[in-house]
């Protein structure tokens, strides 16, 4: 049964109506008798057989033309069928990891790639679908394609990811095609065990020592910043470290450092920067690997929240001032502000606009008891298990999800959405209480400017370690973002959910992200401890690779299957529709 | 039907007293007969002497005036002859083309041929030609009451007329009056009718509509006999075409009927109507005009 590639051709069909209506106005033809058509021989259309077979020859003839009609254009709509040519279908699964780039021009990636084309791609009777595996496996090039259109294909292979999932690769190979496919993986690492017999494995790695950076993260401390790198072996015997700290932009040194390091070792290194507007670089100098030898640590600059406090109590105005001086994380404002703290709900919150609302009871209970607290949730993560006096109003059901309860009683409660409005409930009644002795209103606070520092306008960071995800919140109106590369180029672009819009930091390298007519600037570093160790990197490269034995129909073009029935039906057409020799006697 | 024609037919058998069949020197060499001939035959009534020429009746030499002349002469007498008129009458479907006077013009011609042959002293057989070539019985009736005489028949008259031919008299004259719209090799019917025929006259009756049909537009065509339609877009061309084809049928028909020792005439049914007067028959001297 063939199967139409394009059955959007099939509404040609239509035209039969057309054909039909011809045929029903052409009878609407005036009648006229004469003595004999045997004049009009040339003009003549119907066969011979007199009157009782002149009717019904004109229904035939276009019962043929809507035939040949309906025959071409199911041709047109390119069906495709199966025909009896057997093939032996394969899944090509290469490991688009940067492991596989290194030591240019003989790196492993291009070693695979010769060897596809001379032993894997040269097979005509193979049919083969390339998956390239990165973070996440993808098809490049389409399906069941030629030897020589892999061969073409196989350029987009450039292996830039940062980590290679080729397991989840296999999953997918697995649940997406049959089991005739063999499934054939490009590596460098040593295969994984598996049952599976369909599932060959080459691996063209080469042992290399290695020193990377694995670890790079700065953030601000008010008025300077902490940036933290670590320097790792991945040598087979110890080695020694020759690495600095710079700022680029003023080109100085910050820390020299130099060790060595045995097996797998680390070294951790911590520098304070008090210009937080330079950009941060840590280098390797001694590693002839050179893809993991540097990290880059921008400037942080999250926006402060704005807090307003609206009819909040002295006392208690006093100790939410504080909190929030001490986060660093925003600044106290008198209006248009993104968090209104105040004694009561606030009526037409503005979109975007969230509040801190404190129940004041008049007649507070206190209560003594274990709390219960939902440590998952941004505002509640991370509370430290400190003994605090809470007293609360006992008459007070706060709207929303609880956080923190004591008993039945809730003393935080949130409601809403983050990317509109969020609403905090903590039913406190501070005069007879000592939460803002302890330890957890700072964190408390700190919780929830940070979680709502989320929400302002930008990235959610700075700096990212390679196959991360990038949250960007959206200014307001804007439901798209985009990702430039260094060069300006477009590398990624994504469409808001709700606010936010979402990328995967793939590539190292320095991306802009924008939105609207806001960019940000951001670091992409590699990181991988898993990718920087070539200590298991192998060789194993069969002589020939063993394809199996199954094999495909392959779904040919079938045309011609439409188009020769449309030729012969034509043919009759014109057998009954030409002239037929006159009977005139001339 | 054809009573309607009734006035028609007593206008046309009016017009036929003005003339007679003058076809009596065709019928030399005959034994006998109710009339005498133009020549000389073999009645008893003498006519003149002449010197004997080689192939002269031996039994006409004047002995006696061989005995005082010493010369071989022979007698002559008027012929004696018995004129015959089968008249062939088409009775297709085409000759009662509708919207037409070929059927009206058709049995009007007939009527007058009836009366130019009786005054010419003929007996007159007339035939309608359909699946069978049948007599009418008796001719001598009016045409009004002849019995089965429409034109309606579908079939070849051409195939009827070589496959099943008439029983003609021998030495008769016969005339055919047909449209000729058949499809049918003209040879072997004018080979039919003119065995043992004194004279064989075909009379092509057309209507204006046949000679020159006025077609435009799109068009269903029936045709008459076999009701087969065909579908036209009626232009200057098909017209063309058709006038092309029909004057080569004509032509191909006055071709053989030469051929066959025929003649061939032709009428147009509607220019009949207007004074009866078959011109065409008038022109070949086969009507002369009988003196007052």
């Amino acid at each position: 049964m063939p199967i139409l590639m394009k059955p959007a051709a099939l509404w040609a069909i239509l035209a039969a109506v057309v054909l039909v209506a011809i045929y029903l106005f052409r009878r609407q033809a005036k009648e006229v008798e004469v003595s004999s058509l045997m004049f009009f021989a040339r003009f003549r259309h119907n066969a011979e057989g007199g009157s009782r077979l002149a009717r019904p020859q004109a229904p035939l003839v276009l019962l043929l033309e809507i035939i040949i009609l309906s025959l071409l254009v199911v041709a047109a709509a390119n069906p495709k069928a199966v025909t009896g040519e057997k093939l032996v279908p394969m899944v090509v699964i290469l490991d688009d990891s940067m492991s596989m780039a290194v030591n240019e021009p003989d790196s492993p990636r291009n070693a695979a790639a010769e060897y596809l084309q001379t032993q894997v791609f040269s097979r005509p009777e193979c049919r083969f679908t390339l998956i390239r595996t990165g973070i996440q496996p993808e098809i490049i090039g389409r399906h069941d394609m030629t030897g020589i259109e892999a061969g073409r294909v196989i350029e987009e292979w450039r292996c830039r990811a940062p980590d290679a999932d080729l397991l989840k690769a296999i999953a997918y190979a697995g649940e997406n095609f049959t089991e005739k496919h063999g499934v054939l993986v490009v590596s460098d690492r040593d295969h994984e065990r598996s049952s599976d017999s369909a599932i060959r494995w080459l691996a063209f790695g080469r042992k290399l020592d290695n020193l990377a950076v694995t670890a790079a993260s700065r953030y601000s401390t008010g008025n300077q910043d902490r940036c933290y790198f670590a320097f790792t072996s991945f040598a087979s015997g110890s080695t020694a470290l020759a690495a600095e700290i710079i700022l680029p932009d003023k080109n100085e040194i910050l820390e020299r450092v130099t060790a060595t390091l045995r097996p797998g070792e680390s070294r951790r290194v911590r520098v304070m920067v008090k210009d937080q507007n330079l950009r941060v670089q840590a280098r390797i100098l001694n590693d002839p690997v050179a893809y993991d030898n540097e990290a880059w640590l921008l400037p942080v600059k999250p926006e402060p929240v704005s807090v307003e406090l609206r009819s909040v109590p002295e006392f208690l105005k006093h100790n939410v001032a504080r909190a929030i001086s001490a986060s660093g994380l925003a600044t106290i404002v008198a209006s248009a502000a993104q968090l209104i703290v105040s004694d009561g709900p606030v009526a037409d919150l503005p979109d975007n606009v969230w509040q801190l609302v404190f129940r004041i009871a008049s007649q507070p209970v206190a209560f003594a008891g274990n709390v219960a607290v939902d440590k998952a949730h941004p505002l509640t993560a991370g509370l430290p298990g400190v003994r605090a006096a809470w007293a609360v109003d006992q008459s007070y059901l706060p709207p929303g999800k609880p956080l923190m309860s004591v008993g039945t009683m809730p003393l935080i409660a949130v409601a809403g959405m983050p990317t509109q409005n969020i609403s905090v409930f903590f039913n406190l009644a501070p005069d007879f209480s000592d939460l803002h002795k302890t330890v957890l209103w700072p964190t408390l606070f700190w919780n929830l400017l940070a979680w709502r520092q989320k929400y302002n306008d930008g990235p959610d960071a700075f700096n990212y370690r390679s196959g991360n995800e990038i949250t960007l919140t959206l200014p307001e109106g804007s439901n798209k973002a985009q990702m430039l590369d260094s060069d300006g180029k477009l590398f990624d672009s994504a469409v808001a959910y709700g606010r936010q819009a979402v990328f995967t930091a793939s590539t190292p390298g320095f991306y802009e992200i924008g939105s609207a007519a806001r960019a940000w600037k951001i670091a992409v570093n590699l990181c991988s401890a898993s990718e920087s160790d070539l200590r298991h990197a192998v060789s194993f490269v069969p002589p020939h690779v063993p394809f199996p034995e199954s094999s495909m129909q392959q779904f040919s073009e079938v045309r011609w299957w439409f188009i020769l029935p449309a030729l012969l039906l034509i043919c009759l057409h014109q057998y009954l529709t030409s002239r037929r020799p006159a009977d005139v006697f001339f | 039907m054809i009573s309607s024609y009734k006035k028609s037919l007593d206008a046309a058998e009016i017009v036929g007293q003005k003339f007679f069949l003058n076809v009596s020197s065709r019928f030399a060499g005959q034994q006998g007969g109710s009339r005498f001939g133009q020549n000389t035959g073999n009645s008893l009534e003498f006519v003149d002497h002449r010197e004997y020429q080689p192939g002269d009746d031996v039994r006409h030499i004047d002995w006696n005036a061989m005995a005082r002349s010493d010369r071989l002469t022979v007698k002559l007498y008027r012929e004696e002859v018995a004129p015959h008129l089968d008249i062939m009458i088409d009775a297709s479907r085409s000759m009662n083309l509708r919207d037409t006077t070929k059927c009206e013009a058709l049995f009007s011609l007939v009527a007058l041929l009836r009366v130019v042959a009786v005054n010419a002293g003929y007996t007159v057989t007339a035939w309608l030609i359909k699946d069978r070539c049948r007599p009418v019985e008796p001719s001598a009736v009016p045409i009004t009451e002849w019995r089965d005489a429409d034109c309606d028949y579908s079939g070849n008259i051409g195939e009827t007329l070589v496959r099943f031919p008439a029983v003609l008299r021998p030495s008769g004259v016969r005339i055919l009056v047909s449209d000729l719209f058949w499809s049918h090799e003209p040879q072997a019917v004018l080979r039919s009718l003119s065995d043992n025929a004194a004279m064989l006259v075909i009379m092509q009756l057309l209507s204006e509509r046949d000679l020159k049909p006025e077609l435009a537009g799109n068009l269903r065509l029936v045709d008459a006999e076999t009701r087969e339609m065909l579908e036209i877009v009626a232009d200057a061309d098909i017209l063309r075409d058709y006038q092309s084809n029909m004057t080569r049928h004509r032509d191909y028909w006055k071709k053989c009927s030469t051929r066959s020792g025929a003649l061939f005439c032709s009428c147009v049914a509607e220019s009949f109507l207007r004074d009866f007067i078959p011109v065409d028959l008038l022109k070949n001297e086969i009507l002369m005009a009988r003196s007052r």
